[in-house]
């Protein structure tokens, strides 16, 4: 028996109890409705929450320790550097020297620290300015965004003057191994064309100078070791770090991420997904006992066409498609109106809701935040679940059309 | 054609644990050749319907066994058993069962549809014979908008549409006046004549038992061939 002609016996049976399949394919459509709504809270709060944490750029930031070397962790190297480079998923890798030193501008000063970095891979990691621009020369540095208040002459007043633009002094301090006490380790005049972005936390004060690794050795001792570098890796984006942090340590590095303490948000909202999903499924269980009733009533309906079927030659396998046929569809067709009226809410509740939390907590929700958020995925593990639980409840039914005794049937005393 | 073997059947009747076994055939040896007409005359409940039930594959024998042309399909499965009934058996029922839902066409073109076969051939070969059984007329008709008769008619056309070798028939005249059945008998002699088709009619009416060329008998159980008799008797003489 062909597939169109099992479809089309389907059809026929559906038109001639339109009300009873309608009712059916309703409870179906709320069920799947109901499952996929519920488990768009768990979606949409994660959205709202951690992939607004994964745009910040810090996100993208992975801190390297130490590589293992012979079984031994050992400081990063410029060996190192240039192997992560090379990795695909890597933008840029800084390497931050540092060492202590003094600023000195018009008779005012202060201590700081000098850190001495690769201004290309700087920018490919979108070090952002607050004002000003990148260096272009070795002679041009950037600075702190506090730096200027921390800059103060013999009576203790702040530089008030304008910073940028400047020529400042910028001075190295070394221990002296001899004597025991600082020295100064070099000296240059070096031009500020560029303030860093004053942090988000304001706690935070940035006073140190950065200044181009090409002028590191002049602000050091001889014999001087500045020690090893700290090191970041810079992901192409945010959705690769977790991949690149595992990649990385299982190179042997050890490395810190902020995308790890996402990672353990990520599994409580898979934990709540799961749960939500599952209490979903209760709901498409219950509109199951309807679509088993549907079908055991068109199977005790249709016996006696069944068993003039069989008589004529009707294959059980058949007979069996034909109902897995009819409860699929109820199904399908549940699941689609289901997933249409999901969707529906979903852009209800999202529009409905800030306006009630901001009123109810004298608060505004968060920018970009969504109650609801019904992925593709999502909808297709729903009209997944819908489909499945369908045919598993027309799967008895059909086995019961299958055993119809032809005898018994064309007897009509089914 | 038909070909069978010691059959016993008995029927299982009561709840489990308090079963009774009641026989109804009791070793039954029966040879239909290709393109015979069979009869078969018996009181009410001596087993003839059981007989045929066995034969088309309905009813499983107790003992014994069956083969229909050439084939043993004793021990056939559900399933096989569906596949040889669909190319090999056309059945008429005395109450036609012609499913209700479903009009004289595609009543008709039921088989053509379990068997697979595409829109076109099977439009062609149900209006051919429709043509041919004089229903052109009531493609349309549900069963319950036709006549005995046509209803008859119809159940004849599903039956043989697929051209089967051998067709099975319980009282096919049994609801029909007698002109219908003159014009039913008429025609079956005729698709014996004409294709060979094998048949094998159980009838109470004399008239149909006549169109036979072997006529068997059954009697509580037991299947005896009257022509036979007839010959042993004048044999005798
Ligand atoms: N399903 C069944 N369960 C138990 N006994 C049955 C069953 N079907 C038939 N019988 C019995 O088997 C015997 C033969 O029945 P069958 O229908 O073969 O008779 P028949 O010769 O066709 O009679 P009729 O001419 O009235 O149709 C009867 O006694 C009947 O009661
Ligand atoms: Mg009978």
């Amino acid at each position: 028996m062909k597939m169109a002609d099992k479809i089309r016996f389907v059809r026929q049976n559906m038109k001639k109890n339109k009300s009873r399949i309608f009712m059916t394919v309703l409870a179906t459509a709320i069920g799947c409705a109901f499952l996929i709504m519920i488990a768009s809270v768990a979606f949409g709060l994660q959205k709202s929450f951690v992939d607004e944490l994964l745009r910040d750029r810090l996100l993208t930031e992975i801190d390297l320790y130490n590589s293992m070397k012979d079984g031994e962790p050992s400081p990063i190297t410029a060996e190192d550097v240039r192997r992560i480079s090379a990795m695909e998923r890597v933008k840029a890798v800084t390497t931050h020297y540092m060492k202590g030193g003094e600023v000195e501008l018009d008779g005012f000063e202060t201590t700081t620290t000098l850190v001495f970095t690769d201004f290309e891979q700087e920018k490919a990691a979108n070090l952002e300015l607050e004002e000003g621009r990148m260096p272009e020369s070795g002679s041009e540095i950037v600075v702190g965004y506090h730096l200027a208040e921390h800059l103060k002459n013999k009576q203790g007043a702040s530089y008030s003057g304008r910073l940028l633009d400047a020529e400042v002094t910028v001075t190295g301090l070394a221990m002296d191994p001899k004597k025991n006490e600082m020295i100064e380790s070099g000296e240059a005049r070096l031009k500020v064309v560029g303030i860093l972005k004053k942090p988000a936390n304001e706690r935070n004060m940035e006073t140190h100078v950065m200044i181009a690794q090409s002028l590191m050795p002049s602000f050091l001792l001889q014999d001087e070791d500045i020690g090893s570098p700290q090191a970041k890796a810079y992901a192409a984006s945010a959705e690769v770090v977790a991949a690149l942090a595992k990649e990385l340590r299982e190179q042997g590095y050890s490395l810190y991420t902020a995308a790890d303490s996402v990672n353990q948000m990520e599994t409580i909202f898979l934990v709540m997904k799961i749960g939500l999903v599952f209490v979903g499924t209760i709901a498409v269980l219950i509109a199951s006992i309807g679509i088993y009733n549907t079908m055991t009533m068109a199977v005790t309906e249709r016996a006696q066409d069944i068993g003039i079927m069989k008589a004529v030659g009707a294959h059980p396998r058949s007979i069996r498609s034909i109902f897995l046929i009819e409860s699929s569809g109820i199904g399908v067709m549940g699941a689609l109106i289901g997933t249409v009226i999901a969707y529906g809410l979903s852009a209800a509740v999202n529009i409905a809701l800030p306006p009630i939390i901001a009123a109810a907590l004298d608060s505004k929700p968060p920018e970009g935040f969504v109650f609801s958020y019904i992925p593709l995925s999502l909808t297709l593990l729903s009209v997944g679940i819908s489909v499945g639980v369908a045919v598993l409840s027309g799967m008895r039914p059909a086995e019961r059309a299958v055993r119809i005794d032809v005898l018994r049937a064309l007897r009509r005393d089914i | 054609m038909i070909e069978l073997n010691r059959i016993k059947h008995s029927f299982t009747l009561g709840r489990k644990g308090n079963e009774r076994r009641v026989p109804v055939l009791h070793g039954i040896d029966m040879r239909v050749g290709k393109g015979e007409i069979a009869t078969l005359v018996g009181r009410s409940g001596s087993g003839k319907s059981t007989l045929l039930h066995l034969i088309g594959g309905f009813l499983r024998p107790t003992e014994g066994s069956i083969r229909i042309g050439g084939q043993d399909v004793t021990a056939f499965t559900e399933g096989q058993w569906a596949d040889f009934r669909l190319s090999h058996i056309g059945f008429v029922f005395q109450n036609f069962q012609l499913i209700p839902g479903m009009t004289a066409y595609e009543n008709i073109e039921l088989p053509l549809v379990l068997r697979g076969l595409s829109a076109s051939v099977r439009r062609n070969r149900v209006k051919e014979a429709m043509e041919r059984l004089g229903i052109a007329d009531y493609a349309d008709h549900y069963p319950a908008e036709l006549s005995g008769g046509q209803q008859q008619r119809v159940g004849i056309a599903r039956a043989l549409i697929l051209d089967p070798p051998l067709l099975l028939a319980d009282e096919p005249t049994g609801s029909l006046d007698s002109e219908n059945e003159e014009q039913f008998l008429r025609l079956l002699r005729e698709l014996n004549e004409e294709r060979g088709l094998t048949l094998l009619v159980i009838t109470h009416d004399e008239r149909v038992a006549a169109i036979g060329s072997r006529r068997f008998r059954m009697e509580d159980g037991l299947l005896s061939e009257i022509a036979a008799e007839a010959e042993k008797e004048e044999a005798l003489r």
